[in-house]
């Protein structure tokens, strides 16, 4: 082979003979076991939440073959990540890297131990982008797509960079039928709320809402064709105090239009919690006022 | 007056890209296309007329085998072996480009590798990737 060639293929070896140890099996569904990554090296470890399709008896394979129990501190399956603990300190977590450097044709490769030994396929950066929300309402900080070939057992795994820095997690889980990778910003961030709370918190509400069209005079006087007809309040929930009823239709939170149920998910991201928000409700064809005490999302809800 | 203007690619990359075509190039010196039955690719493995191949490809005893220099010439079917997928197809021919032999023993994953062959009676096509893992 040329040796441009040559070169460029016993770097991309080193490169994932570098990161091995940083690849971890993760055991937690009947399937194919699938991948984690090395976070702390005091025994963090983050994986995709897909893969795990039980809470306890999740089984982490190490790099020298040894596989040691881990316990769930906790999952987002919003953005598809969960924190596992092992004991010990041998971990090696991979350098990170933020996007700043990374650029469309970039050399990437994905990383996968579903068995013993390391894995890798090759790509390149395909597509970065602005944040964007899952269709489970979670927060991602970049859209990042790379053209990688994801095997059975890669979610979970890493998206290095041709030195071998952490770029994301890969998923095939978030969007159909493509691999994305969710950032080194977004897991900084999922994680450290884990490994404080156990879950991610988000504003709840404790309300079934659709789309539906606003009256005309309203929605000129609004500048907003539509809101959010309220189909269910769950008993006690926050909506339900604020005495949010059936029929009511949802038109701004916290000063936020709310148009489309993509825009209430982002009104109760971030510090929501806890905070008391004005509400613009449509009842009885008339603009009303309420204030409603954002509560803490039930795990699970 | 001077024409558009085109990118040059950095020297590093340009070089990968050319090695790329360079080692694709020449692994194709060898490649024969198998067009009975199961249409699929071959490999020359022995200048004076043998041919390698997949069993599930070469079906039947007399095989229609398209050379690397586009010559089309019949061959025969000398072994198969099922369980390897490999069958040996011999043809009436000498003088022809043998592969280069590689040694897989000491692949690591993350090499790069290529594959080749004729998807959808597309000649000569090429795709490139790396190991994915070694058992």
């Amino acid at each position: 082979m040329p040796d441009t060639l040559i070169n460029v293929s016993n770097d991309l070896a080193d490169t994932v003979a570098a990161a091995d140890r940083g690849v971890l099996r993760v055991d937690g569904r009947h399937r194919v076991a699938a991948t984690g990554v090395a976070w702390t090296a005091d025994g963090v470890i983050v994986t995709a939440s897909h893969v795990l399709e039980r809470d306890d008896s999740i089984e982490v394979g190490l790099p020298d073959g040894e596989s040691v129990t881990a316990t769930l501190v906790g999952r987002d399956p919003t953005t598809d990540l969960a924190v596992l603990r092992v004991e010990g300190d041998g971990l090696a977590p991979l350098v990170r890297s933020d996007l700043d450097d990374t650029r469309v044709g970039n050399l990437v490769l994905a990383l996968g131990r579903p068995g013993k030994t390391v894995m890798a396929t090759l790509g390149i950066v395909s597509a970065i982008g602005d944040a964007w929300r899952t269709r489970a309402g979670g927060s991602i900080d970049r859209y990042l797509q790379p053209d990688v070939a994801m095997p059975p057992g890669f979610s979970g795994g890493p998206l290095v960079d041709s030195a071998g820095k952490l770029l994301g997690l890969t998923s095939s889980g978030l969007v159909r039928g493509i691999a994305v990778a969710v950032p080194v910003a977004t897991l900084e961030r999922v994680v450290e709320t884990l490994l404080q709370h156990g879950h991610v918190r988000r504003g709840y509400l404790g309300v079934g809402a659709q789309i539906a069209r606003l009256p005309d005079d309203l929605a000129k006087e609004l500048d907003q064709e539509t809101g959010l007809l309220i189909v269910s309040v769950a008993s006690g929930s926050p909506a339900g105090k604020a005495g949010l009823v059936l029929g009511d239709s949802l038109v701004t939170l916290d000063g936020i239009p709310v148009r489309q149920l993509d825009d209430l998910l982002g009104a109760l991201a971030g510090e929501a919690v806890g905070k008391t928000m004005d509400a613009k409700i449509v009842r009885g064809g008339a603009l009303q006022q309420v204030a409603i005490s954002i509560g803490d999302r039930p795990t699970g809800a | 007056m001077t024409g558009p203007r085109v990118h040059r690619m950095t020297i590093t990359a340009d070089l990968f890209s050319e090695g790329l075509a360079e080692a694709i190039d020449r692994g194709g010196r060898s490649l024969v296309h198998i067009q009975d039955g199961n249409r699929g690719a071959g490999s020359v493995w022995h200048a004076d007329g043998l041919i390698v191949t997949n069993a599930h490809v070469a079906r039947g005893n007399s095989i229609r085998v398209t050379l690397p220099d586009g010559r089309q010439v019949r061959g025969r079917v000398l072994a198969r072996e099922p369980d390897l997928d490999l069958a040996a197809i011999g043809v009436e021919e000498t003088g022809l480009p043998a592969a280069e032999l590689g040694d897989s023993q000491g692949l690591r994953p993350g090499e790069m590798v290529m594959s080749m062959g004729h998807p959808w009676g597309v000649e000569g096509a090429a795709t490139a990737g790396v190991v994915i893992g070694l058992g």
